[in-house]
């Protein structure tokens, strides 16, 4: 998807944004953000875009108020309904084992509606559970639509924005410090999109690339590559919408620190978009974890139901991150990874106890072991983030 | 880290302008790369 971060356009439509925001109130804050985020789609997408982003949000909306009726049979029912009509809208990869090709809709250009659904669902679940106790109607639809976070998150939680929207919370000190630091993240992260990033893409693994073809260099320097050159494209991208909040008065939260230096995968996913993963750990790890200790089969097989936990989280992740089997095999192998790194932990605990493993860890040593094999095992998944499916289904092919 | 380098904050704002001011050369440069957000593909 193109954008032009740097452009004039951009840059001016943030500037407009900004001034908008923190120096207006009540009505005319609402309505003109709103404008403006709208303006902002429309700009992006295209006026079918922009139509099928406002019915998705519209219907999230619908299905929410169903969510919240007393019936547990609604709740479930309305938010399987809008994760299907989000599987239609995406015209997800496998639909075609159901569906004829007529009734599939693989005309539909949209972007950031999988963000858009983790808010949605963020918000029925946790109204439902009173962690938010009302949903502003006035709020809420610039919660779903805010420039800043629409296209590729981060996944700001809902409290967050109202408490930072109502002024509750302060996204930044009122110091001219704090405000150049602003301005400077926003520099800085243009400076890793346009400059290091495209750089490094030079040299990374390219979506139709035979992997087969390649010497173990070639592959190992492509993949690192891409790896690096992912995080600069995201985490810089990030660094933008963050500066923008910050001036604006609504700060979208951190999704990055420093992923290249994680010890062990759970810690990668930790330091790697990292609002997601805090979002798959509250509504997919733990609910997952919990069913499985308090039912009769796992009550007394904890890292058993760990695994499982942490296999389906990682199924939804890659499901999540896009609609072809690539992605798919992505969660899984991360799925796998986890599903080692829990064994690998148990038996190490077993064997050294756990105040000898810490001292390990924690020495340098320990640290670069830890960081080289995490660094390879995630820039290895992220093969399947990258190549195309006929690439995939080649290489699959290839080594079956 | 600024804080570090710099505990003066007079000296640690002229800095900070002085090494925006060099970022904004530097993306003046780039001003017509295009790039590809991998993250907004759906």
């Amino acid at each position: 998807m193109f954008i032009d971060l740097l452009s004039w356009e951009f840059l001016l439509f943030s500037a407009f944004a900004i001034i908008l925001v923190s120096s207006s109130i009540g009505l005319v804050r609402t309505v003109g953000f709103l404008g403006a985020n709208i303006a902002f789609i429309f700009a992006l997408l295209g006026p079918i875009g922009l139509a099928s982003t406002l019915f998705f949000s519209g219907l999230g909306w619908g299905l929410t108020r169903v969510h919240l009726t007393a019936f547990r049979w609604a709740a479930i029912l309305s938010a399987t309904l809008l994760i299907l009509v989000f599987i239609y809208m995406l015209d997800y990869e496998f639909l075609g084992l159901f569906l004829p090709d007529a009734a599939r809709l693989s005309f539909l250009q949209t972007v950031g509606l999988s963000f858009l659904l983790f808010r949605i669902l963020h918000v029925m679940i946790d109204a439902r559970s009173d962690v938010i106790d009302r949903i502003d109607p006035a709020v809420y639809p610039n919660y779903l639509l805010a420039f800043t976070t629409f296209m590729m998150g981060p996944i700001q939680r809902y409290q967050d924005f109202r408490d930072q929207w109502a002024d509750r919370t302060q996204a930044i000190e009122m110091t001219y410090e704090a405000h150049l630091d602003a301005g400077l993240r926003i520099l800085w992260g243009l400076v890793k999109v346009y400059v290091i990033g495209t750089f490094i893409f030079r040299f990374a693994l390219q979506p139709n690339t035979d992997v087969l073809a390649l010497s173990l260099g070639e592959f190992w320097l492509q993949l690192v590559a891409f790896y690096f050159f992912l995080y600069m494209n995201f985490s810089g991208y990030c660094d933008v919408v963050i500066g923008i909040g910050s001036l604006m008065g609504i700060r979208p939260p951190e999704n990055f620190n420093n992923p290249y230096f994680a010890q062990n995968i759970a810690d990668f996913w930790l330091r790697q978009h990292r609002s997601l993963t805090l979002w798959l750990t509250d509504y997919v790890f733990n609910p997952v974890y919990k069913k499985a200790l308090s039912s009769g089969s796992f009550a007394s097989l904890p890292l058993a139901a760990g695994i499982i936990a942490a296999m389906l989280t990682m199924l939804v992740s890659g499901l999540w991150h896009g609609t072809t089997i690539g992605f798919l095999i992505f969660g899984l192998v991360h799925g796998t990874w986890l599903a080692i790194y829990r064994i690998w932990d148990h038996v190490l605990v077993a064997r050294l106890g756990k105040k000898r493993l810490r001292k390990v860890r924690a020495s340098w040593p320990g640290r670069v072991v830890g960081m080289a094999i995490t660094l390879h095992a995630a820039a290895f998944a992220f093969l399947f983030f990258q190549l195309d499916t006929p690439s995939v289904v080649a290489l699959l092919k290839g080594l079956l | 880290m600024w804080s570090t380098l710099f505990p003066n904050r007079s000296i640690r704002m002229t800095m900070k302008i002085l090494v925006a001011a060099g970022l904004v050369g530097v993306l003046f440069v780039f001003s017509a790369t295009e790039v590809d957000f991998v993250y907004t593909g759906f």
